[in-house]
């Protein structure tokens, strides 16, 4: 059991066959894996609670994470090409526990968004949108 | 065209095939610092402007034009992030105060004594 420290977290992206670094990362996020289930309730069912079953899918989610927005960055940019030119990518997470753990999964779509503060720095958010599930570590 | 990659913690990604230029490390697949791969113009550009290649052929010299332009700044950036620099400490690295940090966060500089 242990407490995994975020520090050290690498994030990276597929470029033609090559898993290289995304750049000053400073928060990321995965969200919305589940899986899926439909509501099994008909008029007979016994008792108050209501029934569910699984559909048999599950939903991979999104994964975010937020940069310091470098525009002459080439790894930012390989970011924003799958914005301009939509195409599936490979990813990987290599966590900073002692095994060094990492999980995969490959982004269908990209969204990115870009904010400038007079007290802050550009800054970028990057939502990916799964094919098919997180490959969470078992 | 052709890039040779000039570090050695670049991963394979899962679709690439197992050849003499994949080493097994660490239970993952690496890419053999200066293997040269075959790639498409757009990965060409980011790979050497990332500072992870440089160029193997002419047509990849000339996509990259320039590339050889503040490329000792481009690579020591790339080795920061490697070494997972924070922005704060990105001058103390330059001046040789830091290479990295310990397993709690703590600073830390292997040259020195």
């Amino acid at each position: 059991m242990a407490k995994v420290k975020v520090k050290g977290t690498v994030i990276k992206q597929e470029i033609s066959g090559v898993l290289t670094p995304v750049a000053q990362i400073t928060e990321f996020d995965q969200s919305g894996g589940e899986s899926e289930t439909f509501d099994a309730t008909t008029i007979d069912t016994s008792g108050a609670g209501k029934e569910y079953e699984a559909t048999g899918y599950s939903e991979g989610g999104t994964f975010s994470f937020s940069v310091f927005y470098d525009i002459a960055l080439a790894g930012h940019q390989a970011i924003t090409d799958l914005v301009t030119t939509p195409a599936e990518c490979n990813w990987d997470i290599t966590f900073a526990d002692t095994g060094a753990t990492n999980c995969t999964f490959t982004s269908a779509g990209v969204g990115f968004d870009m904010t400038g503060a007079m007290n802050d720095g550009l800054k970028a958010s990057v939502s990916l949108k799964l094919n098919g599930l997180f490959g969470y570590s078992t | 065209m052709q890039i040779k990659l000039i570090r050695s913690d670049l991963g394979v990604a899962a679709g690439v095939a197992d050849s003499e230029d994949v080493i097994h490390r660490d239970g993952r697949r690496w890419w053999r610092c200066g293997a040269i791969i075959d790639v498409p113009q757009r990965a060409c550009e980011i790979l050497v402007g990332n500072g992870d290649a440089e160029p193997a052929d002419d047509e990849a010299e000339a996509a990259c034009a320039g590339w050889r332009d503040k490329r000792a700044a481009v690579l020591e950036s790339r080795e920061m992030l490697a070494r997972g620099i924070e922005p704060k400490d990105r001058e103390a690295y330059r001046r040789g105060e830091l290479t990295g940090y310990d397993a709690d966060g703590n600073p830390v500089n292997e040259g020195a004594e």
